[in-house]
């Protein structure tokens, strides 16, 4: 059946394949891209483990076609640390002990980037929200809220100098 | 946006050809050529959940995101209108919709998580007909008109005679729904109030009950709407429960009576979620707490 040629920018590099037009974003992510912090976790759009953010909107990978994402720009968490030095999210999840299993790190940091780019000063009523897409099967929540909350202040005092 | 919780036999969707579009004309012209064995995807946030179960197995794909022009929302001649490729989160962003219609703002919010509402649409929710989506009953209450395209022509019908059953609308295979019409005179002036029952926050629900409600100066019922989603078949509006409080002023007598028999000539459905029992009491319940959010928002109660 069907296959397209596709081009998608991911983490400011340009990955050219042609693939099955049935491929989803995630596969092409992992396996074209070597993205392999997007994680696929139910593979039914309910755990948010796929969390990338496409042309500036958090999405699921796993819900969205590769042919779909032509032409995108794709952001995964491989895109947040610099020069070896871990984002102020990535700093305040560790300091906040956030990760049990780690396995739906990526999808919980990149919502968190995506809230706080939005609303650098969230409550947690609005961080609960914000995560509401991301299930984290360690229940371990606490800590990530607390660590949400720790990463805003860190950004705001960073934004201030 | 089906979410349902099952991890297993999620695998890729059946292979298909691709057919992304530049305009609803050419994906009307599409679909007619290729009937049944097309689908047509916007959002896909249930759809490619659906294909990958393998539940449905389209030939064909017919993806409308290219067309430019399907996504606003804009109020013209006393209507608000909704593009069918306008995302949830752009419903919510929207000013002419919170200010005009806050009720379908509180149901655009309370649906599905971030995520998805960056990539549902509000065309392909209705076109779903989940019983549990968060919108219907908000259309019925606002007097919703639907826009359906197809190669043959355009049609208008009213969001009531959408729904057919779960999973089930009136649109054909050739169909594709181009807007969503709200009359400003609909909302305007109506306090409102809007709940979702559901086991967790991001899922369908197992009640959705909306209420529009408009007072008199002598804070009598001018007028009342009130419709439920999933607790029958389809979306329905309780007009035994309009009927008998219109003129009337809202006592928490009246309110007890009346919603104590909110259910008494509904077809109440059962599903694995929900007992038809349960779902019974559930009307009732969200009967009386519509009723007293809406007044008190009013400011009647």
């Amino acid at each position: 059946m069907g296959r397209h040629l596709v081009r998608i920018k991911v983490n400011g590099k340009l990955y050219e394949a042609e693939v099955e037009d049935r491929m989803l974003l995630v596969q092409f992510l992992r396996e074209v891209a070597g993205a392999r912090s997007v994680h696929m976790g139910c593979e039914s759009g309910y755990c948010g483990a796929c969390t990338v953010i496409m042309n500036g909107k958090l999405v699921k990978s796993c819900m969205i076609l590769a042919v779909q994402a032509d032409g995108a720009d794709i952001m995964t968490v491989e895109a947040l640390s610099q020069d070896g030095k871990l984002h102020p999210i990535q700093e305040a999840f560790r300091e906040n002990f956030a990760a049990q299993c780690g396995y739906c790190m990526p999808g919980m940091i990149m919502a968190t980037y995506y809230l706080l780019s939005h609303n650098p000063n969230p409550t947690e009523e609005e961080i609960k929200e914000a995560i509401t897409g991301n299930i984290c099967l360690c229940a371990g929540y606490q800590n990530i809220v607390k660590a949400i909350k720790a990463a805003s202040e860190k950004m705001r005092t960073l934004s201030k100098i | 946006m089906l979410r349902a919780w099952n991890f297993m036999y999620t695998i890729n969707p059946a292979p298909f050809d691709y057919l992304p579009v530049q305009s609803l004309d050419e994906a009307v012209k599409l679909l007619h050529e290729y009937g049944e064995s097309a689908k047509v995807i916007a959002g896909g946030q249930s759809l490619l959940l659906l294909m990958r179960k393998r539940l449905i197995t389209p030939k064909v794909l017919i993806d409308l995101n290219k067309i430019n022009g399907l996504n606003y929302v804009q109020v013209v001649n006393d209507q608000l209108l909704i593009g069918a490729l306008t995302t949830f989160s752009d419903v919510i962003n929207s000013k002419d919709v919170f200010k005009n219609c806050p009720i379908l703002y509180e149901a655009a919010r309370t649906t599905a998580d971030v995520q998805v509402r960056n990539r549902a649409t509000i065309g392909g929710n209705l076109a779903e007909a989940a019983p549990g989506a968060n919108i219907p009953p908000v259309l019925l209450v606002s007097d919703a008109k639907i826009v359906i395209k197809s190669n043959s022509g355009e049609k208008i019908v009213r969001a009531e005679d959408l729904f057919l059953g779960p999973y089930r609308s009136a649109l054909s295979n050739d169909e594709i729904i181009r807007e969503i019409q709200i009359p400003l005179v609909s909302c305007r002036g109506y306090s409102y109030s809007y709940y979702k029952v559901a086991r967790r926050k991001q899922e369908f629900g197992i009640l959705v009950g909306a209420l529009l409600i408009k007072f008199s100066e002598d804070k009598k019922v001018l007028d009342v709407k009130l419709a439920f989603g999933n607790a029958t078949s389809k979306p329905t509006r309780l007009k035994n429960v309009e009927e008998e409080l219109i003129d009337k002023v809202l006592t928490n007598d009246l309110v007890e009576r009346v919603s104590s028999r909110a259910d008494s000539n509904l077809d109440i459905r059962s599903t694995a979620a929900a007992s038809a029992e349960y779902r019974r009491n559930l009307v009732r319940v969200y009967t009386k707490r519509l009723l007293i959010d809406a007044a008190r928002r009013a400011g009647v109660m």
